[in-house]
């Protein structure tokens, strides 16, 4: 079986149009990846082999016949079990969804079918989306293919693993205080939190209505920019997305950031590094300065209190989408997920309100400081190197709020922001684990984000590195 | 602030919510409350009377700047 792991994805896509390789050979080699991988990183919930194998068959035949289905012909992909597709059991990571069957399909995946791609798997995920590790109680925790002793970020957990295991060519993910930037960064890839009403949301779970977004992980930022122009836009079934042109992911992406202006936190966001990490977001800024960036260094305000009513908005929302099972079944809940939904059920209707009414001032503010001044802000995903599972394996104890604290503090505020945001690998710290940092732009100026992500992507090429054993 | 009493959050958790908590898990729940209280009463003070919830919308509008 050949060896297709060079390939990004776009280059796989390029290669089954121009039939170096067959649509069937390249679902094939991924199958079988897939099933080999599976004891040690525990990342597929659902495995769809025959209906692969199908659709790579009329990929070929199509193609035989002169026709390429789309900018994604043939591309083996895989996605976080939490994307109803009709008549396949979608757990969303739970032990109360284990048998739920739906009857409409994700917008996100009609437009991946619509473009020619194939979906293999249902991957693993953080049970409901609600937790930023990778754990799962229900199903086992996923396992990071750079160290099966650490975690591979979550909740879009599978999402980051089997893209880093070159096991599929990309993968969506879901964002709601984190949950595709986390696994991208602590698994070596590129993911993107897309602006709130970039891409619809029907028929995907929901955990925050107010903060969810979907996005794309992969390994290169061109791969990840493609898979955003496929599955932005407005839709019909989903009111909250928006009209606003896709992003042309060949636009300008290769057009490098001189004259770019890239802004430095001087609060919150580095706060909480230690001295390895701090010198892997030292030594990203002094690439983007030798590369003819202006770094600037800027103030976001009130990000604590972001912070904040973030956590107020996600649990209050959480707990009435959960409301029913929880009084009715609270068993099937994970300790962890089980605290976590019970603090939501507390908040009084005026504080959660005041929370989401409050979005639009901190946004006012953040731009006039931030946005007004920089193409984009740039900050670490997680301020700490990864960490391993057993240190963060802490249920619903006590030790919970900080532990989980950490490892989204970065990210959160973001999604109350509504505001794009683009992981990119970004070294390595000493335990071998990759480090990630974040690009934050302006509302659905995820082209600009691709552009900066490309340059310093182009510069440093930590993309062509991979998993030991994989 | 005074602090949360248990009590009251188990008292809430049965009238509002039909919910049974423990007092062990009230009490917890005291805590983190008291906590997002504090900072939702701190960020509450810039709520103008205006700033319905749609408003994030037309904030997004006017700081995009895509360069599409």
């Amino acid at each position: 079986m050949r060896d297709l792991s060079e390939y990004d994805l776009v280059g796989l896509a390029a290669a089954i149009r121009n039939k170096e390789l067959s649509a069937r050979e390249a679902a094939e080699t991924c199958l079988a990846r897939l099933e080999a991988a599976q004891p040690r990183l525990n990342c597929v919930l659902r495995l769809d082999r025959e209906d692969a194998l199908a659709a790579a068959a009329a990929a070929d035949a199509a193609l035989a016949d002169g026709r390429v289905l789309g900018p994604l012909h043939g591309v083996p992909l895989a996605h976080k079990d939490m994307f109803y597709r009709a008549g396949k059991v979608v757990t969303c990571g739970s032990r109360i969804r284990r048998d739920f069957v739906p009857d409409h399909t994700a917008t996100v995946l009609r437009r991946l079918d619509a473009a020619g791609a194939l979906q293999l798997a249902a991957l693993h995920m953080n049970e409901f989306a609600y937790g930023p590790t990778g754990h799962n109680a229900h199903f086992g925790h996923c396992r990071n293919p750079w160290s099966t002793a650490h975690i591979t970020g979550g909740s879009s957990s599978g999402s980051g693993a089997a893209v880093a295991a070159r096991l599929v060519f990309g993968a969506l993910g879901s964002d709601t205080g984190g949950s595709v930037r986390i696994p991208a960064a602590l698994c070596g890839l590129v993911g993107l939190k897309t602006t709130s009403g970039r891409v619809s949301r029907y028929g995907a779970m929901p955990l925050s209505f107010t903060l969810d977004t979907i996005g794309p992980l992969a390994r290169t930022v061109r791969d990840c920019a493609l898979l955003t122009e496929i599955i932005s836009g407005a839709d019909p079934e989903d009111p909250t997305s928006r009209e606003v042109p896709a992003p042309r992911w060949a636009g300008e992406l290769e057009a490098g950031v001189r004259g770019l202006k890239l802004g430095v936190p001087d609060a919150y966001f580095l706060d909480g590094m230690n001295a390895e990490t701090q010198s892997l977001y030292d030594a990203v800024v002094d690439t983007y300065r030798a590369l003819g960036a202006e770094i600037l260094t800027v103030s976001p305000p009130a990000i604590e209190e972001i912070s904040a009513l973030a956590a107020i908005v996600i649990a209050a929302e959480a707990a009435a989408i959960h409301g029913n099972w929880f009084r009715e079944r609270p068993q099937d809940y994970s300790e962890q997920v089980r605290t976590r939904l019970e603090i939501g059920f507390h908040h009084p209707a005026t504080r959660y309100l005041e929370a989401v009414m409050l979005r639009a001032r901190h946004l006012e503010a953040f731009g006039r400081a931030v946005l007004d001044r920089v193409d984009a802000m740039l900050a670490p995903v997680l301020p700490i190197p990864t960490p391993t599972i057993a240190d963060t394996d802490v249920g619903g104890s006590a030790a919970m709020d900080a532990t989980l604290g950490l490892l989204v503090r970065c990210c959160r505020p973001i999604n109350y922001l509504g505001l794009p945001s683009l992981a990119l690998p970004a070294g390595f710290t000493a335990n071998g684990l990759p480090f990630g940092v974040q690009l934050i732009g302006r509302p659905f100026a995820e082209a600009r984000l691709f552009r900066i992500g490309r340059a310093y992507e182009r510069e440093t090429e930590w993309y062509k590195r991979r998993p030991p054993g994989f | 602030m005074a602090k949360l009493q248990a009590e009251t959050v188990r008292s809430w958790a049965r009238a509002a919510q039909d919910l049974d908590l423990s007092p062990e898990r009230a009490a917890a729940l005291a805590d983190s409350l008291d906590r997002l209280a504090a900072a939702a009463a701190a960020a509450r003070r810039a709520l103008p009377f205006d700033c319905e919830p749609a408003l994030f919308w037309r904030v997004q509008r006017r700081w995009q700047g895509d360069e599409q």
